[in-house]
């Protein structure tokens, strides 16, 4: 990866953990305001998508979809997340899986409140 | 000062709260508000010993309660007022008792008192590091958490008394100012205390984690660090995602409580206020979240002290780790599982069934990472060449307490055998076990271990050896018969039974215990004494007394800032390579380089990198050495 | 190439070096945000289970928050939402850029964006106070709600299939779900204090960039640590839109 940084590398260098950081250079300004277009336009398909269709499962999850669409460019273009380090990025993403299975057993759970009511 | 002026050039006060070396340290600085991991760590401990005594204290109190219903004690009303009017323990202040016990012992002591202790003394002296990676964020851990201790104690002084809902506060108790005189301002200081208990363990596990990523010296790899440091890493993670979501579920109580709102309340219907205006809402719902912490929470309480037993063990029984890899990988199932499994608490609580079958089923999994544990911690002892310190048999008596208590949670587990067992005597039982009792084992060897290592002074064997056979007896006694209280149906929080003559049978048992606790509980007068008199008057410690292998016993015992005077410690092997066959001493610190620049003999035969595990480290048989350790064990003042 | 990277990641854990190559600070805001993640996903979790357990006469947003400023009683769900969704987006892009100022060192353009996103955020505050009030003064509590039955009997369970203008019928309206109104306060009120903390931030990183701070330091990465905070809560936002507003 042309990104990463390389000051690390610089075995004249010793590591002091205390003030090391990273020399990180700039990715100019394109990829950003790509990221804009790109989420902006999203949010105008939620929108339409909105006006077009009646409320339904469909259309929630298409809206769920579109959101997480939306949560990958900002995470990985507007937080760096992308251009990180892989091990840094899989350990941020990998916990994401509890949400997931509270969402998944909650929602049931829900389902189930529901039905004793 | 040739300590200082290295620091100035190491850290270049380029952050400006690392910058703090080049102040004069005052009382204030030094004692207070100090930054030093050290320092905090001391604080930590001596916090949690003293809501240790309290929480054991206030078990005595209700103990008293069931072993004598109704009788009176002037120790009760002395010390609770008009709580124990002529002696006797008011009902709800009975509730309020086992709340606070509870709440003190899983946070303030098995919590903050272990993990915080232990990860801010040991991270970086393990991993060689100067200090935490913010020591500010750590101070701030520090105070957030004192802070949340005095608010919990203060709710003993409000008119209606501390929260009574049980430590894990279920609406509808929690979440109706009106329900008992312990929902009242009580429960609200009670969830103020944890809102800043969590942010202290949120501050202090950012901390942990970054410190143990990003501040290793050279050439400690993961797979080169202490096993207490991986525990201390995974509860760290633990912590940090499951705290958030007790804060949720917090939050939602508190506007229950004062805002009126109907998250976890609906038109249940209550005696002499009527059915309530609430719709819509589910305590099931409440349960969810709070078992979402609840369940990683127990292990966040016992991974420290399985990491400490690690390294504990393995340094009394002069042998390497038995299966290194398989303890980090079991670490590592028990943190993922942790976060799945917390339905089990709730199987009859009107959960959806079907989430029963399916938590039952993760739930039992949990059992192989534990019995992997348990059986390399066995493996480890097996032809040791054990020596029996007062550290080395609690870290036994943990395995022990682990396995009888770990074998209960197989029972509970299984949704079926649960509809019985739920909220009795078992479910006590089986979390003093394998919670309560181990942890605080490990707690104990931990204190015993590092000692030296904090207070520059060591502890008095003998009282060691007292206060460890009282207390694991007692323990065996006061937990190990309500197993069969429970299977009898004996439920859990009940004031007195004397209404249920079915269970007048248990009355004679419930004294025992009462005994049992009350001398476990002056066994603990043993280590007060031990630890605070010795703190002043102790023997000075030696550099290394235990001849271990990790990097803290390289530091010098008078402690400094920053840890090593010199230059860090640079790392050549892993943590446990005891009794490695050819060279003279039977460990190897993992900062001396293999060509043998420590002066001492040895051949070049060894490779450093693998663990050479199958190597027995004597020839003498172990039932012998077993037996002499025991023999002077009684010959107590050998010791 | 390939090489020199399986080198790279045998290496990176052997310690004397930052695995993810990544100062401690970065560090600590990434697990902070992880876990202020979960605290989010706390609150959204159990909004799912109850609106999941309420269906029935959960509310549909398009019947609620169909208000636009100075336009007066039109129908128009989603717009002002939509506003402000691209306020808090416009404002990360900001963000972005001061950030990519600061690898540059360009003392200045750190300043300018770092005030248009401060600009940003509180725009986003004002829009939500303007949002509250509206909901609050069409009957919505802390603790209860009207969103029940219309005065013509049409539910708020079911919406509107109308746009543009639309007559509302005066007169008393049913209770709807409490929880409703209650979790919208929550969520939103909790998001919009992350928000405003965000700010405060922002403005306290904003006056080191003037007075020079980083500058003297030599580079800007508490930008960048404020810069993922405030896209953290950008983040939030889209769920918050899509859970409370699409949904
Ligand atoms: C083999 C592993 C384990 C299994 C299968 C297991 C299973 C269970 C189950 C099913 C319950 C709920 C019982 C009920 O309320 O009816 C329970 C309660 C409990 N367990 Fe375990 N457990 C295991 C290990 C542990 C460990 C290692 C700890 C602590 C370090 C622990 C701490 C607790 C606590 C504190 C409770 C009671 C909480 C309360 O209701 O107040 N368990 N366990
Ligand atoms: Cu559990």
């Amino acid at each position: 990866m042309a990104h990463s940084n390389k000051s690390v590398e610089d075995p004249e260098k010793e590591y002091n953990p205390v003030n090391y950081i990273p020399h990180s250079e700039s990715h100019g300004t394109k990829e950003v305001w790509m990221g804009f277009w790109i989420l902006l336009g999203l949010t105008l398909i939620d929108i339409a998508f909105y006006f077009i269709m009646p409320a339904n499962m469909l259309r929630n999850s298409i809206f769920i979809v579109l959101g997480v669409v939306k949560a990958y460019y900002i995470v990985g273009t507007f937080m760096h997340l992308k251009y990180e380090n892989n091990k840094l990025m899989l350990s941020i993403i990998i916990p994401i899986v509890f949400i997931l299975w509270l969402i998944v057993l909650l929602l049931y759970e829900g389902d189930a409140l529901s039905i004793m009511e | 000062m040739s300590t200082t002026s290295h620091l100035e050039t190491e850290t270049h006060g380029h952050d400006d709260h690392h910058g703090h070396e080049h102040h004069k340290e005052t009382f204030i600085s030094k004692y207070v508000f100090s930054m030093d991991h050290k320092m905090i760590s001391r604080q930590f401990l001596i916090t949690g010993i003293i809501m240790g005594c309290i929480g054991v204290f206030m078990s005595i109190l209700f103990r008293l309660q069931l072993a004598w219903p109704s009788e009176s004690f002037g120790i009760i009303e002395t010390f609770l007022g008009k709580w124990g009017k002529d002696g006797i323990l008011d009902p709800n202040f009975y509730l309020a008792l086992v709340t606070i016990h509870g709440t003190i012992m899983v946070f303030y002591v098995l919590t903050a008192g272990l993990s915080g202790t232990f990860s801010n003394l040991l991270i970086p002296l393990q991993i060689g590091a100067r200090d935490m990676a913010s020591p500010f964020m750590n101070m701030l851990s520090y105070w957030f958490f004192f802070l949340s201790s005095i608010v919990l104690i203060s709710s003993f002084f409000v008119e209606t008394g501390p929260a009574s809902a049980g430590w894990t506060v279920y609406p509808p108790l929690s979440a109706l100012e009106k329900a008992m005189p312990g929902s009242g301002l009580g429960m609200t200081l009670w969830l103020v205390a944890i809102i800043l208990f969590i942010v202290s363990s949120l501050l202090g596990g950012i901390n942990y984690i970054s410190t143990v990523l990003n501040m290793r010296t050279k050439g400690m790899s993961m797979d080169r660090m202490p096993l207490t440091i991986w525990s201390f890493f995974f509860t760290a993670v633990l912590g940090l995602l499951s705290f958030p979501v007790l804060l949720g579920a917090g939050l939602f109580l508190i506007f229950d409580r004062s805002f009126g709102t109907s998250f976890y309340l609906s038109d249940i219907y209550l005696n002499g206020i009527g059915a309530l205006d609430n719709v819509g809402g589910s305590p099931v719902l409440y349960q969810h979240l709070f078992w979402f912490l609840g369940h990683p929470e127990v292990y966040i309480i016992l991974m420290p002290a399985l990491g400490i037993t690690s390294e504990v063990i393995a340094n009394n029984a002069r042998k390497p780790i038995f299966g290194y890899t398989a303890m980090v990988i079991s670490l590592l199932g028990i943190s993922f599982l942790s976060f799945i499994v917390w339905g089990h608490h709730m199987f009859i609580t009107g959960m959806n069934p079907f989430l029963g079958t399916v938590f039952m089923f993760v739930t039992l999994i949990i059992a192989v990472p534990s019995a992997v544990k348990t059986f390399n911690y066995l493996a480890t002892l097996w032809k040791g060449n054990i020596r029996f310190t007062p550290a080395m048999l609690f870290a036994i008596g943990l395995v022990s307490l682990f396995i009888t208590g770990g074998l209960t949670g197989i029972y509970l587990g299984n949704a079926a055998l649960d509809i019985q067992l739920h909220d009795t005597y078992f479910v006590v039982a089986h979390f003093h076990l394998v919670m309560g009792s181990a942890s605080i084992f490990g707690m104990f060897a931990g204190i015993y271990h590092w000692y030296p290592k904090m207070f520059g002074k060591m502890m008095n064997n003998t009282l060691g050896y007292f206060h460890f056979w009282l207390t694991f007896i007692s323990a065996y006694v006061v937990f190990f018969p309500m197993h069969f209280m429970g299977l009898a149906g004996v439920p859990r929080r009940y004031y007195e039974f004397t209404l249920v003559p079915e269970f007048g049978i248990w009355m004679d048992v419930n004294v025992v215990i009462t005994i049992a606790a009350i001398v476990g509980g002056l066994a603990q007068v043993f280590f007060l004494y031990n630890f605070f008199v010795n703190i002043f008057k102790g023997e000075k410690a030696t550099q290394n007394p235990w001849q271990s292998n990790s990097l803290e016993w390289t530091t010098p015992v008078e402690h400094i800032h920053g840890n090593w005077p010199g230059p860090l410690p640079v790392v050549y092997r892993g943590p446990y390579e005891y009794s490695v066959p050819g060279r003279e001493l039977d460990y190897y610190p993992q900062n001396i380089p293999s060509d043998g620049e420590d002066d001492i003999h040895h051949t070049e035969t060894v490779k450093v990198d693998e663990p050479t595990i199958e190597t027995p480290t004597t020839e003498v048989d172990s039932s012998k050495v077993l037996f002499a350790s025991f023999a002077k064990l009684f010959g107590l003042n050998r010791a | 190439m390939a090489t020199t990277t399986v080198q790279e990641t045998e290496s990176i854990w052997k310690g004397g070096r930052s695995p993810f190559k990544v100062s401690y600070g970065k560090l600590m805001m990434w697990f902070f945000l992880l876990s202020d993640a979960f605290t989010f996903s706390s609150l959204l979790v159990f909004y799912g289970a109850a609106r999941y357990s309420l269906a029935d006469v959960w509310p549909l947003p398009d019947m609620v928050f169909n208000h636009f400023p100075l336009v007066g009683h039109y129908h128009l769900p989603l717009f002002f939402v939509s506003l402000m969704t691209f306020i808090l987006i416009f404002s990360s892009v900001t963000m972005v850029l001061a950030v990519e100022a600061g690898h540059r060192n360009s003392h200045k353009e750190v300043g300018k964006y770092m005030l248009w996103t401060i600009i940003g955020g509180l725009a986003f505050l004002g829009c939500q106070a303007w949002e509250w009030s509206v909901f609050i003064g069409d009957g919505a509590k802390l603790y209860s709600n009207n969103f029940g039955l219309t005065a013509d009997g049409k539910s708020y369970a079911e919406g509107l299939k109308v746009f543009g203008h639309y007559e509302w019928s005066e007169g008393l309206r049913t209770a709807g779900p409490a929880q409703f109104s209650s979790l919208f306060f929550l969520v939103t009120g909790f998001h919009g204090f992350h928000v405003f903390s965000g700010v405060v931030l922002n403005i306290i990183v904003y006056i080191n960039v003037l007075f020079g701070t980083y500058e003297r330091r030599g580079h800007y990465e508490m930008v960048e640590k404020v810069g993922l905070y405030w896209h953290f809560v950008d983040l939030v936002w889209v769920f918050v839109f899509t859970f409370f507003y699409l949904i």
